[in-house]
């Protein structure tokens, strides 16, 4: 029963709560949803098999590329060969024993929900920050809507991605949340961007 | 300098791990002391072309084969140690 | 004041204060702190490096080697700034170097009158015995003669920015050919990034009087700038040098952000580092002019010709009311002309190419052939020139422009080792092979007229964006003015009077040269270091060219064959705080915090740093008196109650696929194929020659999938290793893995009490020995969210660990403490842990310190016989199998109440303190509350055939010698039964 579940706690919460609801709109933060997160790696040769099963059930087309693909609550980033995030949008805390059963034999599927901290930026700075951290060509050309990267930002082990257009997503391991925060901050003065969240 | 991962693109180096001449080939398990020994210990220096073992730690986490000039540190071809290694 | 009544590209309106050696002047926006110097007379601006000589402006230029100066005060003065490149800003503060007391009068001066003694090599010389006096006597002494300016002592208080940047094409150089290479390649749609280390673009267009299309070139610059800022894929970075070339064509820049403010804006950096990737380059720095080497050239009121220029045009500042030229290019004869045009008396011009005459000057008398021999006053007031027939006159100048050739500033194209060459088409040396992906245009080509320079520009810029697919038409070539430049070599004028300087910044003299070829050192290389030539922090811009050439003179080789130095970056000093960027103190490194970080806190917790994670060390109690007390009371609670500690920062892996199991054999020293699904077994993994790794405990989840840990130091490298074996070693397996470090917040609840708690916390769950025993796992819900229970034990007494995603590990570890608070459950930090694992003989850090076996540390029996496994055959080695080698055991002082050193060496007892008696050392201590003394965990060569027996544990740097006990390194519950109570 979804009630009696606890609250997952927001790693960029107390951080975001600092910032100013309103503002020029050039960098917006915000912590996607509570969403499910797992790590999808295609069992040995079965890379083939799991993009069909995996087209079967969530309607996604799956690309073994560093690519981010939507189809409904569903979403998978590319983070290596045969390896993705998958993220699911509302998921329960213990989601990821139904992707596992139903990848069973094609992939191993391994919970990250917690794992990951997701921040999500918007606004038209917030390439630019993320440019400043990333050793990433951000240009529209070159990390258009749908790329995703597995890079390091300010020492911290970052995947992002472009969700729609100038809105960004950045995964780093949750334990990072306040160092990363930091540099976002500093990061973000430094360039005349003044943060503000999402109302 | 820059390697270009075959999953993640062209990157630059900050993100890879080093480890070294990808020609020695782990002995089978009854191969004796002496193999291992010359697997673990002895190296090749060339100047000039070597495949590498390079890992994309802050990446894919990919193992690569780097093939590289050690004159001029130019990288012929980067494929992922996976599919080399077949 | 010497400031023009009109002209310049100051803006009059803007009338600016600054403090120079206390004094206070005036200027203006767009001044520099050189130009407005020279505005106010003050001619005088510091003191040479090794003879403390007077010294003034030489350049206006960031290769300037004189006018180095402090600059701001407080935290923020920064030494070594060049005068010549320090936008003047209101307010600014400024102090001149090296000089005690004072500029005008430097008693260090008297290094002058024992110049004799201050040669070439003369530290190589002079300082070499007796050797213990170096570092004690000499080299203190040594500095404080010959510095440049002090450090402040205190921390930067400034921010710095880092940046990247990918562009189709890099310019480097805002002057003609850059804006041009920028503009034809702009307008195609190329990605174009234009750097130029000034605020204004237009380079050389800017001092010079140089019309283009029948309008002064500053104009056609500034239109230029602003096309360029007005297109999209066009970055223009002011203020900004690039100061390296890297491989794969990557580049290194400076931007100065709030440089030319008195400090930066709130929030503001002070500067920004650069890490640009281009696919194409050009290199349009420029050329730098050359000194001309005769007798007295470093006296104050001796100038570069190309900066006379500068000041007059570009800042309406005028040196000197009398200015003689001398010159052995054709732009000294266009200094004299622009000099005349703005009313300025030039006493003479003196060029020694015979029969030169680029340009007509009426007024100006001509000594073609002539040459300067000597220079006279303090501050230069007369000059002494020999006349083509060899007649010498004194000519009445304060001020003497030299103009002695050009030399391209193509400094970072040879940062990747392609050695310039020297072209007797422009007397100097230029770049024929520069970097890959790397174009020079204009002057850095060794292509110095106007024409030249743009027509490069707009060449190479459309070459370069048709290269990248960017097709277009080339701007039309504008029409410019004519510009001569023809040339001499460089420039010597043998036996003058007083010393001719080569290099101003490190006092490096022509005849510093020619006794460096008499005693031996004619490579260009070997003569950089002996006289210390281009090694100061100008990095011998104005110097290089000129004693190559000399070199090759007094070695009687030509300079094609002498050759020239390459050059490594940075091209100018750059700040470490650039490097460091947003990179120190609290953010020297990041953070990383447990699930429970906050409830630490707030119970308390002192942290240590374990790699980046912050970890409780412990929990000290109002009342407390010290460390000690805390930790003893926290291991007992263990041992008689039940404690809490946060284990979340071990490693975690997960594996899965049909060969998981395959795989952990082979690299753990024992089986885990055989390991039953919801169990849990410990294991040591070997590196392939044969030493331990880590080690850690491995869960069976599932058939295919096991949950393995590895100690906090070692998950990325047993992650790293893990990725190796299963994608190089043995690809066929089916294996996957990942790290879930971060999934999971872990708590260790241990002590006796320790399944009361969790009855508490889960009630419906059976603890029973009979059905969880010790070695157990097993994966259930908490509140809705999925939580695995493990029994594992570190302390050795009863224990569990328990798991949940770490989004929920802080409600968890306040829900174990609301559990156990009718048992007065006890958080314990990694201190308590030690303390427990240390009497319990666990291994850890301390042991597996890259030198151990698995046999050494009491492993041998688990090293399987029936498998190969990574490490086996080298790990049989006679060196690690000999029965010597230190192994593990326990040790207690024999007096029980001495206190042991981590680190102590062991020794027998009765023999000096020497390492030939060496015989291990003393890896953990601690104090033991069970044992009521301090216990140790050594490694002691055939340590467990001598338990009983005494040594001494010496430690020779904190001046102890303990007489121990050798005994089993398991000090508390041999048997284990508290373990599987």
């Amino acid at each position: 029963m979804a009630d009696l579940f606890l609250p997952a706690e927001g790693a960029f919460a107390p951080f975001l709560e600092t910032l100013s609801p309103s503002g020029n709109g050039r960098l917006v933060l915000s912590e996607p949803p509570a969403r499910g997160i797992a790590t999808v790696m295609a069992r040995a040769g079965q890379g083939a098999a799991l993009a069909t099963r995996m087209k079967a059930l969530y309607g996604i087309d799956v690309e073994d590329a560093a690519r981010f693909v939507t189809a409904g609550d569903v979403a998978l980033v590319g983070t290596g060969p045969g390896a993705w995030l998958m993220l699911r949008e509302g998921a329960a805390p213990d989601w990821a024993a139904q992707p596992a059963g139903e990848l069973d034999g094609l992939a191993s599927v391994f919970d990250q929900s917690s794992g990951y901290a997701v921040l999500r930026l918007g606004g038209a700075g917030a390439a630019t920050l993320l440019s400043r951290g990333a050793f990433i060509d951000m240009h529209p050309r070159a990390f258009p809507v749908g790329a995703a990267a597995v890079t390091v930002m300010s020492h911290i082990g970052a995947i992002l991605w472009q969700r729609e257009a100038a809105v960004y997503e950045v995964a780093i391991f949750r334990s990072y949340a306040a160092s990363f925060w930091h540099w976002i901050a500093a990061t973000a003065a430094a360039n005349g961007l003044t943060p503000m969240r999402s109302a | 300098m820059r390697v270009k991962c075959p999953y993640c693109g062209d990157r630059d180096v900050h993100e890879f791990v080093y480890r070294g001449d990808a020609a020695p080939v782990r002995p089978a398990a009854d191969a004796g002391e002496a193999a291992f020994a010359d697997y673990v210990y002895l190296r090749d220096n060339p100047a000039g072309p070597i495949a590498e073992h390079w890992y994309h730690a802050q990446g894919c986490r990919n193992w690569l084969v780097v093939e590289r000039d050690t004159r001029s540190h130019a990288i012929a071809a980067v494929r992922l140690a996976r599919e080399a290694a077949r | 004041m010497s400031r023009l009544a009109a002209g310049g590209l100051i803006d009059r309106s803007q009338p600016l204060r600054f403090r120079f050696d206390g004094r206070d002047y005036g200027g203006f926006a767009g001044d520099t702190l050189a130009s407005a110097l020279i505005a106010n007379d003050v001619r005088l601006v510091g003191r040479s490096f090794k003879y403390h000589r007077p010294r003034g402006l030489l350049t206006a230029g960031a290769e300037e080697p004189n006018a180095l100066v402090t600059l701001r005060a407080g935290a923020r003065a920064e030494p070594n700034s060049r005068a010549t490149t320090i936008e003047l800003y209101d307010g600014l503060e400024a102090k001149s170097q090296n000089r005690w007391p004072s500029l005008g009068f430097d008693l260090m001066a008297v290094n002058g009158l024992m110049s004799p003694l201050f040669v070439a090599g003369f530290y190589y010389k002079t300082f070499m015995w007796p050797a213990a006096l170096w570092e004690k006597l000499y080299e203190p002494l040594i500095r404080r003669a010959a510095g440049l300016g002090a450090l402040s002592g205190a921390p930067d208080p400034d921010h710095y920015d880092k940046a990247h940047g990918f562009c189709d094409l890099l310019v480097i150089g805002a002057g003609p050919a850059g804006l041009a290479a920028a503009l034809a390649a702009g307008r195609a749609g190329a990605r174009v990034f234009l750097l130029e280390q000034e605020n204004e673009l237009g380079g050389r267009l800017l001092s010079e009087r140089h019309e283009i299309d029948g309008r002064p070139g500053h104009l056609w610059a500034r239109e230029v700038a602003d096309e360029l800022s007005a297109l999209p894929e066009v970055t223009i970075l002011r203020r900004t040098t690039a100061f390296g070339v890297y491989d794969d064509r990557s580049y290194g820049a400076i931007e100065r952000v709030a440089d030319h403010l008195a400090e930066p804006l709130p929030g503001q950096p002070r500067q920004r580092l650069w890490k640009i990737v281009a696919k194409r380059t050009i290199l349009a720095a420029g050329a730098i002019e050359r000194p001309i080497l005769f007798g007295g050239n470093d006296r104050p009121g001796v100038m570069m010709a190309s900066a006379v220029q500068s000041y007059v045009n570009r800042f309406a500042a005028v040196p000197g009311r009398r200015i003689a030229l001398f010159t052995t290019s054709d732009s000294g004869w266009q200094v004299a002309a622009d000099l005349r045009a703005a009313g300025v008396e030039v006493a003479a011009l003196i060029d020694p190419r015979e029969g030169a005459a680029p340009m007509a000057l009426p007024d100006v008398p001509l000594f073609a052939g002539g040459t300067v021999t000597s220079t006279h006053g303090r501050i230069l007031r007369s000059i002494g020139v020999r006349a083509a027939g060899g007649r010498v006159t004194r000519i009445a100048a304060d001020v003497l422009a030299m103009a002695g050739g050009w030399n391209p500033a193509m400094g970072i194209g040879c940062n990747l080792g392609s050695r310039p060459i020297w072209s007797e088409a422009i007397h100097s040396f230029v770049l024929k092979a520069p970097p890959p992906g790397m174009a020079l245009a204009g002057a850095a080509a060794g292509r110095f007229s106007l024409a030249e320079t743009i027509g490069d520009g707009l060449r190479e810029g459309m070459a370069a964006a048709a290269d990248m697919g960017h097709e277009g038409h080339a701007p039309p070539m504008p029409r410019t003015s004519d510009d001569k430049a023809g040339v001499a070599a460089p420039w010597h004028v043998p036996g003058g009077r007083g010393k001719a300087f080569v290099d101003f910044q490190h006092d490096v003299t022509d005849s510093d040269i020619a006794l460096s070829v008499r005693e031996g050192f004619r490579s260009v290389e070997h003569l950089k270091r002996y006289t210390t030539l281009g090694m100061a922090t100008d990095q011998g811009k104005t110097s290089q060219v000129n004693a190559h050439a000399l070199l090759a003179m007094y070695s009687g080789k030509a300079i094609v064959e002498a050759g020239t130095v390459l050059s490594r970056p940075p091209y100018l000093p750059v700040a470490i705080g650039a490097f460091a960027g947003h990179h120190r103190d609290a953010d020297f490194r990041p953070v990383r915090l447990t699930a429970g970080h906050g409830w630490a806190v707030e119970q308390g917790a002192r942290f240590v740093d374990a790699g980046q994670w912050k970890r409780a060390q412990w929990f000290a109690r109002p009342g407390e008196t010290g460390w000690l007390e805390t930790v003893s009371r926290e291991a007992r609670a263990v041992r008689s109650g039940v404690g809490l500690c946060d284990v979340s920062t071990l490693g975690k892996i997960e594996l899965s696929g049909a060969d998981a199991g395959v795989l952990l054999d082979r690299l753990y020293i024992n089986n885990f194929s055989t390991l039953k699904v919801g169990r849990a077994r410990y294991g040591v993994m070997l590196r392939e020659d044969g030493i331990v790794m880590d080690d850690g405990t491995t869960t069976r989840l599932a058939e295919d999938r096991y949950f393995l840990t590895t100690t906090t130091a070692n998950a990325a490298r047993v992650m790293q290793h893990i990725d190796y074996c299963r994608q190089i070693l043995w690809p066929e397996l089916d294996v996957q893995a990942v790290s879930v470090t971060e999934q999971w917040a872990q708590y260790a609840v241990a002590g006796p009490l320790s399944r009361r708690l969790l009855q508490y916390l889960l009630p419906d769950l059976d603890l029973s020995n009979e059905a969880f025993p010790f070695m157990a796992a097993a994966e259930t819900r908490w509140r809705g969210v999925p939580m695995r229970i493990f029994r594992l034990s570190f302390s050795g007494e009863l224990a569990y660990e328990l798991g949940v995603p770490a989004a929920y590990g802080d409600a968890l570890v306040r829900a174990l403490m609301e559990a156990g608070r009718p048992l007065d459950a006890t958080p314990y930090g990694t201190e308590a842990l030690g303390v427990l694992r240390i009497e319990k003989g666990h291994a850890a850090g301390n042991e597996l310190n890259g030198q151990t076996t698995a046999a050494d540390l009491g492993f041998g029996g688990m090293m399987s016989t029936k498998k190969d496994y990574i490490g086996r055959v080298m790990a049989a080695r006679p060196g690690l199998t000999d029965p010597d080698r230190p192994v593990l055991i326990g040790i207690r002082p024999v007096d029980r109440v001495s206190r042991l050193a981590g680190g102590a060496h062991l020794l027998p007892t009765g023999v000096p303190d020497i390492a030939a008696h060496d015989e291990g050392h003393v890896t953990s201590v601690a104090f033991s509350p069970m044992m009521d003394g301090w216990i140790g965990l050594a490694l002691l060569r055939r340590g467990r055939e001598r338990i009983g027996e005494h040594v001494r544990a010496v430690d020779l740097l904190r001046g102890t010698d303990v007489e121990v006990e050798i005994c089993s390194p398991v000090f508390v519950d041999p048997e284990g039964v508290r373990l599987r109570g």
